[in-house]
């Protein structure tokens, strides 16, 4: 669906997207995570066909970006990181303009602005200047206006920010509602973690311009968070268990809690290692309340790429 | 690629829904014409009323064009009177730059200021459609306005002046020709450079003060368009307008040009 190959932006002298290359499947939800600059929200603008790229290519489902841009927009909702709605007009104006410029068949036009409005919650307000909308709900016009066309591709720049956290969740329900039941690819750019662990099928850590890794979740958390975690919490806790604990075949590294009644032991393989952890407790007398395997997470992942990736431009 | 020009008149339709809901523009399309139109005829009869007609001699306009069919027909007090009411209409031409100065701004510079530009550059528009609807924006309640308030200027003009002249001095074909001929050609030229302005300001503020140097040397070159179609001859007028759209057909090219995608959002780049 979208192809990327050695997608590279300089912007003058600066280089914003270095040679990245990638691809989305049809129906996925794709995640560019990344810190400020990372060159995320530009990479969706070349996909997006808003801009060329400065070399390299980028198909959507087979069009070019550069040859056949207004193909590639045609087939693209996007979401910007400012809304952009028109808010001298009402939301039902700034659909219809986009409705029409996107050729929704004008009998069409009136029935999906209503179908977005109850869709977002906006109905009663419709007719409404925007400019007297919450963040919120602007935010949700936008969406409904990305949406307009249905697309089959979409490009979201944080779409659930500014929104309240059941607006956010109902959000997060329609995208996955709209990759899995109705085939639609989604871009997401995001700092929200959160969001990119719950709603992406894979994600792409993006810094300097460059993908640092791409993967599931899953895959870039239990392969970039270190070795498996096991909390432990005791009734009572003896000052002699981190020493003992350390001795243990396996273990890594042992953290005790400064003031509750528990430790957080760093073990090879978590399913070797918790029975001997517990069986060698139990026989010096401690008294166990609560065992917790730590899962890995994205956001633990995240920050260890990023920071080792800023070690790096250090030491050049 | 051929520009699709039902996509920009959408683009336009929206655009004067918008404009027409801006107070700053209301405001000029309002007061502007107001003052051009009404309250500069106004003075005439003040003129005529404070200066008595024993003050001016025969000879005083003997060697001036004959700015009316029957100008050797008038005594010197109606000659100063029409030469003063063609005074003012050459300022009258100021209307139809002044007006594409605001409403450009607004289109342009404005939507990148209110950052509208990506979600309209990242629509299946093209180019030259966005320059093109843009341009419909600002020349259709320009040229409207420019020509209303031109037929009110004559009206009060005429009503003012029969008293002194005895005769109606507009309409007539200089007159028709600056204002339904030429004045659509004041306001394209004023929109084209509005647009090269605004397309590179950082916003409204600026591309209205930038725009206000520009527009001041393209209205001496107006006026001396109307003072050729006045002094000199329909051949002259032809060939100067000429001048004026090829003036216009570089404009648009350099606006296609400057009317970069990538620019018109390096402001808001993320």
């Amino acid at each position: 669906m979208i192809e990327a190959e050695n997608l590279t932006k300089f912007y003058g002298e600066f280089l914003a997207v270095d040679h990245i290359s990638f691809n989305i499947k049809e129906g996925e939800i794709f995640g560019f995570l990344g810190p400020n600059g990372a060159g995320k929200t530009t990479t969706i603008r070349m996909l997006a066909a808003i801009f060329p790229p400065s070399e390299g290519t980028a198909t959507i489902n087979g069009n070019d970006v550069v040859n056949n841009s207004i193909e590639v927009r045609k087939q693209v909702g996007i979401l910007s990181e400012n809304p952009g709605l028109y808010e001298r007009l009402s939301a039902r104006a700034n659909l219809d303009f986009f409705a029409r410029l996107y050729d929704v068949p004008k009998d069409q036009i009136d029935i999906r602005i209503d179908f977005l409005g109850d869709l977002f919650d906006l109905r009663t307000r419709l007719d409404e200047r925007v400019g007297t909308y919450s963040k919120g709900m602007k935010q949700k016009l936008a969406i409904a206006r990305a949406l307009i066309h249905d697309p089959p591709v979409l490009f979201l720049d944080e779409p659930t920010s500014a929104l309240s956290p059941e607006a956010a969740k109902s959000i997060r329900d329609l995208l996955v509602d709209l990759a899995k039941d109705r085939s639609r690819t989604i871009c997401i750019c995001t700092h929200n973690l959160f969001d990119a662990e719950r709603l992406c099928d894979r994600v792409a850590i993006i810094r300097n311009g460059k993908i640092l890794t791409v993967g599931t979740p899953g895959e870039i958390s239990s392969k970039f968070s270190g070795p498996p975690t096991i909390r432990i919490s005791f009734t009572k806790l003896d000052t002699n268990i981190t020493q003992l604990l350390n001795d243990i075949e396996g273990v890594f590294s042992v953290e005790q809690h400064p003031v509750k009644k528990e430790v957080f032991i760093k073990v090879e393989n978590h399913e070797i290692n918790t029975p001997k952890i517990v069986k060698e407790i139990v026989a010096n007398n401690g008294e166990i309340l609560e065992i917790e395997p730590i899962h890995a997470s994205l956001e633990e992942a995240y920050l260890k790429l990023i920071m080792e990736d800023s070690l790096n431009d250090t030491k050049i | 690629m051929t520009l699709r020009f039902r996509k920009a008149f959408l683009l336009t339709r929206k655009e004067l829904k918008e404009s027409f809901r801006s107070r700053e523009v209301i405001l000029v399309i309002t007061l502007m014409p107001l003052m051009f139109a009404v309250l500069m005829p106004l003075t005439i009869p003040l003129v005529s009323r404070t200066i008595p007609s024993e003050s001016f001699d025969d000879s005083d306009f003997e060697n001036f064009p004959p700015l009316v069919p029957f100008w050797d027909e008038l005594d010197s007090k109606a000659q100063f009177l029409v030469f003063y009411s063609m005074l003012f209409f050459g300022t009258f031409l100021l209307l139809p730059m002044i007006l594409p100065m605001v409403i450009a701004t607004d289109s342009i510079a404005g939507e990148r200021e209110r950052k509208t530009i990506e979600s309209l550059i990242a629509s299946p528009l093209s180019t030259g459609e966005i320059v093109l609807g843009k341009l419909m924006t600002t020349m259709i309640p320009s040229v409207l306005v420019t020509w209303f308030s031109g037929i009110v200027f004559m009206v009060i003009t005429d009503l003012f002046l029969y008293n002194d002249v005895g005769r109606l001095i507009f309409p007539n074909l200089m007159s028709m020709v600056l204002l339904f001929g030429l004045s659509p050609f004041f306001s394209l030229i004023t929109t084209q450079t509005m647009i090269i302005v605004s397309t590179r300001a950082t916003g409204m503020r600026e591309a209205q003060q930038l725009g206000s140097l520009v527009v001041l040397p393209l209205y001496s070159f107006v006026l001396g368009e109307a003072a050729i179609l006045i002094l000199l001859s329909p051949y002259w007028t032809l060939v100067s307008s000429a001048v004026l759209l090829i003036c216009t057909i570089i404009l648009h090219v350099i606006n296609l040009k400057v009317f970069d995608r990538e620019y018109m959002i390096a402001a808001i780049r993320g």
